[in-house]
């Protein structure tokens, strides 16, 4: 089963998104905050996540810029920015910060639902493939 | 006519042609005289002597031919004095460009010469015989004029009486005068009976008997007729002027011998002692002539006034250091020991170096005082009244600070406005970065609500299965809440912008806080449902008068930021108490805190403190709560450190702003 982690502060939007997951089957695990995400991702190692940017503690694009420094091991780790900040700039800086894709609230969900379901099947191509367990 | 006659005739009848013309002056028939000779001249056209030439009648004696009289000529600066010694039989004789001719001035009677003439002229190297008879003539004619104008008597007496020379007859061994003349009294001052009872000696300035008598002393051996020095006469007002002394010793029969002193004062000399009397009067400063033992020579009047002494106490003669003791003694130059002052100053003085230096009198005049040594010993001293050029330079400073002044002042002014220009377009570029940023938040703030109800919505349409009950409540109360959220962001918007404009007016009603603040409380839990509010509210005031709307808008404010400023600390302290005429609320958290440099900047619309990066927000809320807050007469204070919470606290006017905006309204806003 796919693991997906949803990082993101405001609750309520997090709850939409994780009922999304958890109705497609997916394994949600759930982060407040950048810091709380990084916690989690070291220690839970999910198959996607997906992250806001503008949070408490620890921003999102700090969190991937911590992870891709620190922790190369996570490279590969597909990360989607699900944020309110829709200029252009933020969407440059975020990508370049390797994020796989920048997408923006209000959230379409067919739309963050095909990019899961994309990266799913590449994932299991590649354990198939036997690159990866 | 042998020349050589005339040349060596005795002074005495040198003198007497001299006297002649002299007493011709006083008599005022000089003038006669000279333009009878004059016309004579001018008459023998041949001569050439007409336009050029300068008449020089005057005595040979010891000393050459001395000027008597004559016609300016453009070539020649007179006095001359020629040396008897080149005078020869030969005419012309040179003199530089020039040539003169000496004639003797011979009486047509019985010969005798009673001066002579000598004429000057630009004339051939040598002169024909005829013009040299007509120049005997001339001097023939010349005599002829001066006899019948006042003739000499050859009288001895006579001849001292008509000298324009001072003459004195004396007694070569008591040296007291038995005569004087005319002369000799009206130069010195004295009257003659007064001059016979001094000495020649006592006449003289610096010069005792004793001295005197060394002068004389070639006449006691007999050996020479007479001598010759140069002394200077003390008139009786003090002044002093310069002779040439002659004295001859006269046989005087039965009697013994008489000495008589000639004290000529030169045509030349008196002349040019005239004009420095005249010159030193003429000069507005004060000038002193001191000579080498610091006595007074000469001095001017103004000298007297501007030193502040009396002139008749200092005439020519005093000593420099007597007029310094009066002064010092006077305390015009401060105080101190006056005999110190004084040989201080006269020390100086009697260096022979020149000095200067300013002084300011007593009375408030200022001098500038010079001392020029003068090169036989002895020093001129120069007294100028400075006081207006001091007044004056004083001004002129004063002025040139003043302007100094100004222009420092218009400097710093300048430098202010261009440092509050600077200020302000720092300001102005802070705003602008402010609101940029503010428009991305305030997007991002929009998006957020916008993407729970869109979100939501979604999920209503997705949901695999049926809809439950719960799941529709749960989802509608997301959507309610999204939407309260985007109205109270648009309320603030919008509020921020009537304050901004200035359109803001309050609605002012007679309120409760407290239960006003309870809502408040109230609307936030459900929002926040992992913070937790406790409010102590009863010692607030009953009733207030405010704008409900806007003060429950305040509160709102202040319980968001304690909530989202404080995700990790979930309790929010909410105050309520009276402190006389006013009602204070205030609001405590246990959040992120705020620096203590971004203290005075956080009611700045658009402004973020740092400790707020990562949490949304847009920087308009906290200036929008100070401004009503203003408009309502009351004040905020915030108390706060970076990681320690940040309490809150407003003072309201119980009774209202001292001028409501608008009239107050009837009706009772119910909360």
């Amino acid at each position: 089963m796919i693991t997906v982690l949803c990082v993101e502060d405001e609750k309520d939007v997090r709850e939409l998104i994780v009922e999304e997951l958890e109705e497609a089957g997916m394994h949600v695990l759930q982060a407040e905050n950048g810091k709380e995400g990084l916690e989690t991702i070291l220690e839970q190692r999910p198959d996607i996540v997906i992250s806001d940017i503008t949070m408490p503690e620890m921003d999102g694009i700090s969190m991937l810029g911590e992870l891709q420094i620190n922790y190369p091991q996570f490279s590969n780790m597909p990360f989607i920015f699900l944020t309110a900040l829709a200029d252009r700039e933020k969407m440059i800086e975020g990508l370049g910060a390797g994020a796989e894709s920048y997408l923006t609230k209000p959230i379409d969900f067919d739309v963050l639902m095909a990019k899961i379901h994309g990266l799913v099947v590449r994932i299991e191509n590649r354990v198939a493939a036997g690159l990866e367990f | 006519m042998p020349n050589k006659t005339w040349i060596n005739l005795p002074p005495w009848a040198l003198l007497a042609s001299r006297d002649i013309l002299r007493a011709a002056t006083a008599n005022r028939r000089l003038g006669d005289i000279l333009s009878e000779i004059t016309d004579v001249i001018t008459g023998i056209a041949d001569l050439d002597l007409a336009s050029q030439a300068a008449l020089y009648l005057g005595e040979c004696g010891q000393e050459g031919h001395r000027l008597i009289y004559h016609r300016q000529s453009e070539d020649f600066s007179f006095p001359l004095v020629i040396d008897p010694e080149n005078i020869s039989d030969s005419f012309p004789q040179g003199w530089g460009r020039m040539s003169f001719y000496p004639v003797p001035l011979a009486a047509e009677q019985d010969g005798r010469i009673i001066g002579s003439a000598l004429f000057f002229g630009r004339t051939a190297k040598r002169m024909s015989a005829q013009k040299q008879s007509i120049l005997q003539l001339l001097g023939q004619e010349i005599a002829r004029i001066i006899i019948n104008r006042g003739g000499p008597s050859g009288n001895l007496i006579d001849l001292v009486e008509l000298s324009t020379d001072e003459i004195y007859i004396f007694d070569p061994l008591s040296l007291s005068i038995i005569r004087a003349n005319q002369t000799a009294s009206i130069r010195t001052g004295h009257s003659i009976e007064a001059l016979t009872r001094l000495t020649p000696a006592q006449l003289k300035v610096d010069m005792g008997e004793e001295t005197y008598r060394r002068h004389l002393a070639p006449l006691l051996t007999g050996n020479c007729n007479s001598v010759c020095f140069d002394a200077r006469h003390r008139r009786r007002n003090g002044t002093v002027y310069p002779v040439k002394v002659q004295v001859w010793r006269i046989r005087g029969g039965e009697d013994g011998d008489f000495y008589a002193e000639l004290a000529i004062t030169t045509a030349d000399q008196r002349k040019a002692f005239g004009l420095l009397e005249q010159v030193f009067d003429a000069i507005p400063g004060g000038i002193g002539v001191f000579d080498k033992r610091s006595r007074l020579l000469m001095a001017n009047r103004r000298l007297y006034d501007l030193m502040n002494i009396p002139p008749e106490q200092f005439p020519p003669g005093s000593r420099f250091e007597d007029i310094l003791r009066y002064n010092a003694t006077r305390g015009e130059y401060g105080d101190g020991n006056v005999e110190a002052m004084v040989r201080e100053r006269v020390e100086q003085a009697e260096l022979g170096l020149p000095y200067s230096f300013e002084r300011e009198r007593a009375s408030g005049k200022v001098l500038a005082v010079r001392s020029e040594p003068l090169s036989g010993g002895g020093y001129v001293l120069s007294y100028t009244d400075i006081t207006l050029r001091k007044r004056a330079e004083k001004e002129l400073i004063r002025n040139r600070d003043e302007l100094e002044a100004t222009v420092r002042q218009r400097t710093a002014e300048i430098a202010a406005q261009a440092a509050a220009l600077e200020e302000a377009l720092k300001q102005e570029k802070t705003i602008n970065a402010m609101q940029r940023q503010f428009v991305a938040m305030t997007s991002h703030e929009f998006r957020t609500p916008l993407a729970i109800i869109d979100g939501a919505a979604q999920r209503l349409m997705r949901k695999k299965g049926g809809i439950e009950a719960d799941f529709l409540v749960d989802k509608t109360h997301q959507i309610r809440a999204a939407v309260m959220r985007m109205v109270d962001l648009m309320e603030s918007i919008l509020s921020a912008g009537r304050i901004d404009t200035g359109r803001m007016e309050l609605t002012l009603v007679d309120c409760s806080l407290k239960k006003l603040i309870e809502q408040a409380i109230h609307r936030q839990r459900m929002f926040s449902q992992n913070h937790r509010f406790q409010g102590f509210l009863e010692d607030l005031p009953d009733v207030i008068r405010c704008d409900a709307l806007a003060i429950s808008q305040v509160v709102t404010n202040l319980l968001g930021n304690a909530v989202k400023y404080a995700p990790r600390a979930p309790d929010v302290t909410i105050r309520g108490w009276r402190e006389g005429d006013f009602a204070m609320i205030s609001v405590q958290d246990q959040g992120v805190g705020i620096d203590a440099d971004d203290i005075p900047k956080l009611f700045q619309p658009y402004f973020r403190a740092r400790t707020s990066t990562g949490i949304a927000g847009t920087g308009i809320g906290l200036s929008l709560v100070k401004q009503v807050v203003t408009l309502h007469g009351g004040d905020i204070a915030l108390e706060s450190r970076r990681g320690h919470g940040s309490t809150f606290t407003i003072r309201l006017p119980i009774a209202g702003p001292v001028m409501p905006s608008i009239e107050p309204q009837l009706e009772e806003t119910a909360f």
